[in-house]
């Protein structure tokens, strides 16, 4: 009797509160292969009408309403009958909240759902105004918004345009059709993979370089633009990406090329040189002049977004109140890093301020099952972003920080034109991927002072099986590991390709090290292992 | 008298141990892996079961599988990784010895091991067969000689050809040439004997072992790959008394006789 | 009973009703809602019909032949400026 009221008790508490950590058995959820959910997560009543209100409803309905006034349903349908990265994509987008969200309880869940809300709107801004200037929807016509586009890579950052920004829209070719993609549904960017490889492209180059050319070879990039500019960033390998381009594409080009190690200060004034260059195309391709009063405008509300993200660092290396998990910091970090400066970030950023701000004030511990405080480094798997949840509810692997999120930290002065266009030479150099993946030794080894700084006491450190460049250094970084005493696990992956090595085989990998090395029982065994193959 | 065992299902070979209580080894048995994982474990745990004087696995106190297919062994109390099995075989091996090269049918690893028998790092190679027992399979095969008789081969060379190809299908074709060529055939042996040793050096780096070392796996019983790795690694490799064969197997025999002793 | 007073209880009680019926429906939609979301049918929905429908359709699309275009590295112009 006394046993059935206990189990009366526990029942009501799981259902008021919802399971702890220890008992919950996500793994249990999936169901076989697909990724889908026999049923989503019960989080305890608040969360899952939190989930269920703020998170789902909310997001679908102003993925509606983003769609309507952006470009509006028409473009939208035409955009997604067309082209195979929007249809096999982007329609699934709340699976991508799911998974990165997975586990996920309180301020922790309502902030990294900004995050996440904050990229959906910015992707949906992108390609509907892909779509609105696209001239293969419109019968070959060039629209008044083609005219007021600018193309470029997705690695030139989009502060290069601030400039115009009052009369033009600039859209990275590539952020939306290939990198979103990736993060969302796996699959779609085999496609484009194998395209390239189908006439005569090697496979063992870099996957990005590859999957981005591979658009152009099906014909499934959108002719949006009059002009595009683009670069070798993050390292040479995308100099063939532009030089496929330039062909399928055939439109006036402008290259911003730089050298790999860029401390050199001669680089530095190549890169300035080199900006200003671009500033002149665009002029001469617009017939609109550069405004500097603009660009200062748009310079000063991009640092009021590196300022907040400082303060979130504090909070992330000094206390265990930070509440935004290592999926949700490393995306948002770099899509608005590279993107530039958007409304939408302002708003994400308000929102998530006042949940930091009540996470200290009230001491609200947002990861209680913490075991390691991680530090991620080089270039993650695109297919598998989300293994930072898995790795927390698995095996209390906090993502603390990471590489990406750490590149782009500095303001950019706007006294004077010198010290402006210093700074953005040195934004623009400091490229994703290439400060601290192949920029050179004394970059890469920044990761001894940031496991510091953010209180990490292990690692994990991203192998892509195809970077030439990090692989001159893998023995570097296993010496030190060892001096160090540092655990560190190295990830094998193949950036946007999860066939090379697949998400089982990752998390095999992480559970290997867990249980010989560490020697630690997974808080979650039903996570251990699982098939996840055909999923999204 | 309570009995433990130990199933290491390996892709080449399957290898099965028991102890008694005082960590005895009373039987032990490594046979041709089957295709079938299940199989396999069936065939060596009934091998091992007969000689011990058990009527099956079920009369052991505890059994513990591990290996490649780990998780087919039937009626396994649990499974535990190959490294840790390992490690811990050698450990009760020989507890001086603190760094293994296990050279495994498919895989190469490099482990280090802590005091207590546990790991303290490790380092794996199972995406290439070079390296491994596949990669001998296949030059044993190129020279029409059986494995001892390739090791012997390579024993009584005088230097050493280096094979340059990183990869065992082109290294096939390289050693071919060489064959063709008319160079020595105990050179190219050894050169092939270095290639390989070479990759377990870097294993054995990765893992973080500096100090006495040791072999593991069927490889291990090539000794001209043993004294390529002693040249390459400028360190005796320590011998072990019991077939190294057996490590994996002895490792996981000794866990469940840990796990079996401390259930009651 | 007085007349004016039947006709505004009447008014009350229609507009009673309404307000009742519009939340029996708030609320049946909102069950509704909540049964796709937990029983995650959205996904299943999307991963079982609707995906399938549409990577059909691409994959039968006609694409034009990239690399039938010419490669003219001499179109435009080398977009050199002094500054």
């Amino acid at each position: 009797m006394a046993k059935k009221k206990a189990d009366i008790k526990k029942l009501a508490r799981d259902f008021w509160h919802g399971k702890p950590h220890g008992e919950r058995r996500l793994g249990e959820l999936y169901q076989d292969k697909t990724g889908l959910y026999k049923h989503r997560e019960w989080r305890g009543v608040k969360d899952t009408l939190y989930y269920f209100y703020m998170v789902w409803l909310y997001n679908y309905i102003f993925m509606v309403k983003d769609i309507m006034t952006m470009g509006g349903p028409i473009n939208f349908a035409k955009g997604l009958w067309r082209y195979r990265w929007v249809g096999q994509t982007y329609l699934p987008v709340l699976h991508w909240f799911d998974r990165g969200m997975e586990g996920m309880r309180g301020e922790a869940l309502k902030a990294s759902a900004w995050h996440y809300r904050g990229m959906v709107n910015e992707t949906i801004r992108q390609f509907q105004r892909m779509f609105q200037a696209d001239t293969k929807l419109h019968g070959g016509r060039k629209t008044d918004a083609w005219y007021h586009t600018m193309a470029h890579n997705e690695t030139v950052w989009g502060g290069i345009f601030y400039p115009w920004s009052d009369h033009f829209d600039n859209v990275a070719m590539e952020m939306i059709p290939y990198f979103v993609t990736c993060h969302v549904n796996s699959h779609t960017v085999h496609n484009y993979i194998d395209a390239v490889q189908s006439i005569g492209l090697p496979g063992d180059p870099c996957p990005m370089c590859q999957a981005e050319s591979g658009l152009f070879v099906l014909d499934d990039m959108p002719d949006y633009a009059p002009f595009m500019i683009t670069s070798n960033e993050a390292c040479d390998a995308s100099v063939a990406t532009s030089i496929l381009q330039d062909w399928f594409y055939d439109k006036p080009l402008f290259a911003m090329p730089q050298p790999m190690q860029f401390d050199d200060p001669l680089v530095h004034k190549h890169c300035r040189r080199e900006i200003e260059e671009c500033w002149k195309f665009i002029e001469e391709q617009t017939g609109v002049p550069f405004n500097w009063d603009q660009l200062v405008k748009k310079l000063r509300q991009q640092n009021q977004l590196q300022e907040f993200e400082r303060e979130k660092w504090e909070v992330a290396g000094k206390t265990p109140y930070y509440p935004v998990n290592g999926v949700a910091q490393a995306l948002y970090r770099i899509y608005y890093s590279q993107d530039g400066d958007r409304d939408i970030w302002h708003f994400c950023d308000k929102k998530v301020r006042k949940i930091l701000e009540k996470c200290v004030s009230k001491k609200i511990n947002t990861f209680p099952k913490t075991r390691h405080r991680v530090i991620a480094w080089s270039c993650a798997p695109l297919y598998y972003s989300h293994w930072c949840t898995w790795a927390y509810n698995c095996w209390g692997l906090n993502v603390i920080i990471n590489m990406d999120s750490l590149m782009f930290d500095m303001s950019i002065r706007t006294d004077t034109y010198d010290h402006c266009l210093d700074d953005m030479a040195t934004y623009h150099m400091w490229a994703p991927m290439r400060r601290m993946a192949v920029g050179g030794m004394h970059h890469i080894f920044e990761l001894w002072e940031y496991m510091e700084k953010f209180n990490c006491d292990f690692v994990m450190m991203y192998d892509q099986l195809q970077c030439k460049g990090m692989q001159g250094v893998h023995g570097l970084f296993e010496d030190e590991f060892r001096s160090r005493n540092i655990p560190a696990i190295w990830m094998p992956h193949a950036l946007p390709d999860s066939r090379t090595v697949s998400r089982a085989e990752i998390r095999r990998i992480v559970n290997d090290y867990m249980t010989t090395v560490m020697h630690e029982e997974p808080l979650d065994p039903s996570l251990l292992d699982f098939d996840d193959s055909m999923g999204w | 008298m309570k009995y433990f065992g130990g199933c290491d299902v390996g892709s080449t070979y399957t290898k099965a141990v028991i102890l008694d209580e005082n960590g005895k080894m009373v039987a032990d048995t490594t046979i041709r892996s089957k295709i079938n994982s299940e199989q396999s474990a069936i065939a060596a745990m009934e091998e091992v079961c007969k000689q011990a004087g058990l009527k099956d696995s079920k009369d052991l106190a505890y059994l513990i599988g591990t290996g490649y297919g780990r998780n087919k062994v039937p009626f396994a109390d649990e499974n535990i990784s190959e490294i840790s099995c390992h490690a811990m075989g050698v450990h009760v091996t020989n507890p001086d010895v603190k760094a293994i090269i296990d050279i495994g049918g498919q895989d190469v690893k490099g482990i280090s091991i802590d005091t207590d028998g546990t790991v303290k790092n490790f380092a794996m190679n199972d995406k290439c067969a070079a390296g491994t027992g596949r990669f001998f399979e296949a030059m044993a095969r190129s020279f029409e000689l059986s494995l001892p008789e390739f090791s012997k081969l390579s024993l009584t060379a005088k230097n050493v050809i280096p094979i340059t190809a990183q990869c065992t299908v082109f290294a096939e074709s390289e050693v071919i040439t060489l064959v063709g060529e008319g160079k020595a055939t105990d050179e190219i042996a050894a050169g092939i004997e270095m290639a390989v040793a070479k990759r377990c050096f870097v294993m054995a780096k990765k893992a973080g072992a500096t100090d006495s070392i040791t072999l593991t796996g069927g490889c291990a019983k090539n000794d001209g790959l043993k004294e390529a790795i002693e040249h390459v690694l400028k360190l005796k490799v320590v011998e072990l008394k019991t077939d190294p064969q057996l490590m994996g197997a002895l490792g996981a025999a000794e866990y469940a006789r840990q796990k079996g002793m401390a259930k009651k | 009973m007085k007349k004016g007073k039947c006709c505004k209880c009447s008014f009350g009680c229609k507009l009673g009703r309404l307000a009742l019926k519009l939340l029996g429906l708030l609320l049946l939609a909102n069950a509704a809602l909540f049964a796709v979301f937990f029983f995650d049918l959205d996904g299943k929905l999307l991963f079982n019909v609707v995906e399938p429908l549409l990577k059909k359709h691409y994959d039968n699309m006609d694409r034009k032949d990239t690399l039938k275009s010419p490669y003219d590295m001499d179109k435009y112009p080398s977009y050199e400026y002094q500054v």
